[in-house]
């Protein structure tokens, strides 16, 4: 346990350096902080794969010349711990403390009886994270032997890291990451919306997150949809940062790109994911090219590196997707077109939308909330929230056109696939509900 | 006016949130202890097979998978498939082929269908379990 915290604390300080060194000065460090073990957990997974032998020679150089570049860049003082000293937490937080609780008793009990996570979790995402730490150098062909090896690696490289941070094989390792990753995507959106909405919002949306029973279930499974959901909330969250903080927080954009790699890294939904929000940051090109291109370009530095490692896994490695392999355009075509699997499919997205958290009581009174506080107009002209916004839709466009053309059956790709799928954008959806609705007296923090 | 709404409104989503939470943690009621997890059952079961095949100095490579209903000449069930899921898993490197004898040696597996293994002809067995698996070998052409 106490090396499996150890590997978890590594990635975290890692991703904390790079965090810090690209985050703007005096902007917002309690999200910084969150936005980390995101960042940490995606660079250790690619080091993973890249490096396999050397992993801990080359972690500790990695965290040594970023510690070293961050003591002498950022120079930091003891009076950002003497503030923390002075915080006390809203008592709003106490709720989000209580649920934590709950959460947290039931993610520990549900690993300890069920460590090989569900079936996806041990058909897919465990069986690749075994070839990877048991076969050595020849898990590239055995990797095959495997449903779906076509699956992009972020979730398996981090599972059978923790497992050579500890030694030896314990199957709770997926399953007590993804609790990890789920505690992460709360305190994200948490952070988030109590820097620009303040704490009582935060605290509420936090807890509407965090008692999604789908979401808590989930995050156990070991599956890669948690952690999905995180890096969609985190690239969203860095671009509503950035277009707070204007040109001078150029370093955001370049981790919203790695965020939006580590999304197209952890699975292929991830793809679209980046897909999509290429599209939302260049739709302002016609308006504003000069500008848009140099946060686009930045956005490219971020993602050039998960992007190689997807490149490389896709041409290199993954047999070709079962979902477009060895089909005709004539036939997708042919479905495209078909009405009755455009009602079906729409019929599904909407009725499934209100019921994908199997919750007891549906938090649609949040949404009650929203419309009753009132809509912050200025966030109708704010460019990170719009391109939030379209980033989701598009999303939901591009698993809508999955639906029409899928070679599977229809209805049962619908039900066995959708409410994981909404799950993708459940907690960027929050963010973006929290963002928009008014506040009676307005934060500084808005633009 | 708004501010008391409000107020009531948020203590409502915050109530729906606990009951939601609660609702999660009723759900553990039907979730079978560690021991019962049919993955950590057959785990433990397998590793005298994974022991076994690396006595015999065959760390990775093919291996059959036959249930032992599908040897005397049912048809393949749900159950089987599901079955072979896991072991595929739990074998982990061994490459897992199912329904075949075409490989150096081959799991019978006979847990499920509770149908008595015969060893086929051609496989000499290097390790029963005495509750339904038996691993076997491919005897060389003489």
């Amino acid at each position: 346990m106490i090396l499996a915290l150890a590997g978890i604390s590594v990635a975290t300080l890692i991703g904390y350096f790079i965090t810090s060194l690209l985050w703007p000065t005096d902007f917002n460090t309690p999200c910084a902080i969150f936005v980390a073990p995101a960042i940490g957990i995606g660079l250790c997974s690619i080091i993973f794969i890249a490096f396999r032998r050397p992993l801990f020679v080359i972690e500790a150089g990695l965290l040594l010349v970023l510690a070293i570049c961050w003591f002498t860049l950022k120079k930091p003082s003891m009076g950002s711990l003497q503030s923390l000293r002075t915080w006390r937490p809203p008592a709003v937080y106490l709720l989000l403390a209580c649920g934590l609780g709950m959460a947290f008793s039931y993610w520990m009990i549900r690993v300890e009886r069920s460590p090989h996570g569900d079936g996806d979790a041990v058909s897919i995402w465990n069986s690749h994270a075994r070839y990877l730490y048991r076969d050595g150098a020849s898990w590239r062909k055995t990797i095959l032997n495997t449903f779906h090896p076509d699956y992009p690696l972020l979730t398996a490289a981090s599972t059978a890291r923790i497992w050579r941070y500890m030694g030896q094989e314990i199957p709770d390792s997926a399953g007590m990451l993804g609790v990890f990753y789920a505690l992460v995507a709360v305190g994200v959106l948490t952070s988030t919306l109590a820097y620009f909405r303040g704490a009582s919002r935060a605290g509420l949306f936090g807890l509407t997150l965090l008692a999604t029973p789908f979401y808590v279930d989930y995050a156990t499974s070991g599956s890669a949809d948690v952690p999905l959901s995180l890096y969609v909330l985190v690239t969203i969250v860095l671009i509503c940062l950035h277009a707070k903080g204007g040109s001078e927080s150029r370093g955001l954009m370049v981790l919203a790109g790695f965020a939006a790699g580590c999304a197209g890294w952890t699975k292929n939904e991830g793809m679209l994911f980046i897909l999509a929000t290429s599209l939302a940051l260049l739709t302002p090109i016609f308006r504003d090219p000069g500008l848009t291109l140099r946060r686009f370009v930045a956005f490219l530095a971020g993602i050039a590196v998960p992007m190689g490692m997807i490149l490389w896994f896709k041409l290199a490695i993954a047999p070709p997707n079962d979902i477009f392999a060895g089909r005709q355009y004539s036939e997708m075509i042919l479905k495209l077109v078909d009405p009755q699997r455009f009602l079906t499919v729409l019929s599904n997205l909407c009725g499934q939308f209100l019921s994908f958290g199997n919750w007891l009581v549906n938090p649609t009174l949040f949404l009650g909330y929203v419309v009753l506080v009132g809509i912050d107009r200025r966030m109708l002209v704010n460019r990170g929230w719009i391109h939030g916004v379209l980033i989701c839709a598009l999303v939901l466009f591009g698993y809508f056109a999955v639906y029409m053309i899928t070679p599977m059956d229809l209805q049962w790709h619908l039900d066995s696939s959708l409410p994981r799928l909404y799950l993708h954008v459940w907690p960027a959806f929050l963010l973006l509900a929290g963002l928009i609705a008014a506040e009676p007296k307005p934060p500084e923090s808005v633009n | 006016m708004i501010g008391p709404v409000r107020f009531f409104l948020a203590a409502g989503i915050a109530a729906a949130a606990f009951a939601n939470l609660w609702q999660v943690n009723q759900t553990l009621r039907w979730v079978k202890p560690r021991e019962d997890d049919a993955v950590v059952v057959l785990e433990s079961r397998l590793r005298f097979i994974r022991n076994a095949l690396m006595k015999e100095g065959y760390w990775r490579g093919d291996v059959g998978y036959m249930p032992a209903g599908i040897l005397q000449g049912h048809s393949r069930t749900s159950v089987d498939d599901e079955q072979w899921a896991l072991v595929r898993y739990a074998m982990i490197p061994w490459n897992i082929l199912q329904d075949s004898l075409h490989a150096p040696y081959v799991l019978i597996d006979g847990t499920k269908s509770g149908t008595p293994i015969e060893v086929p002809p051609g496989f000499v067995p290097i390790y029963d379990s005495a509750d339904g698996l038996v691993l076997v070998k491919n005897k060389p052409i003489p």
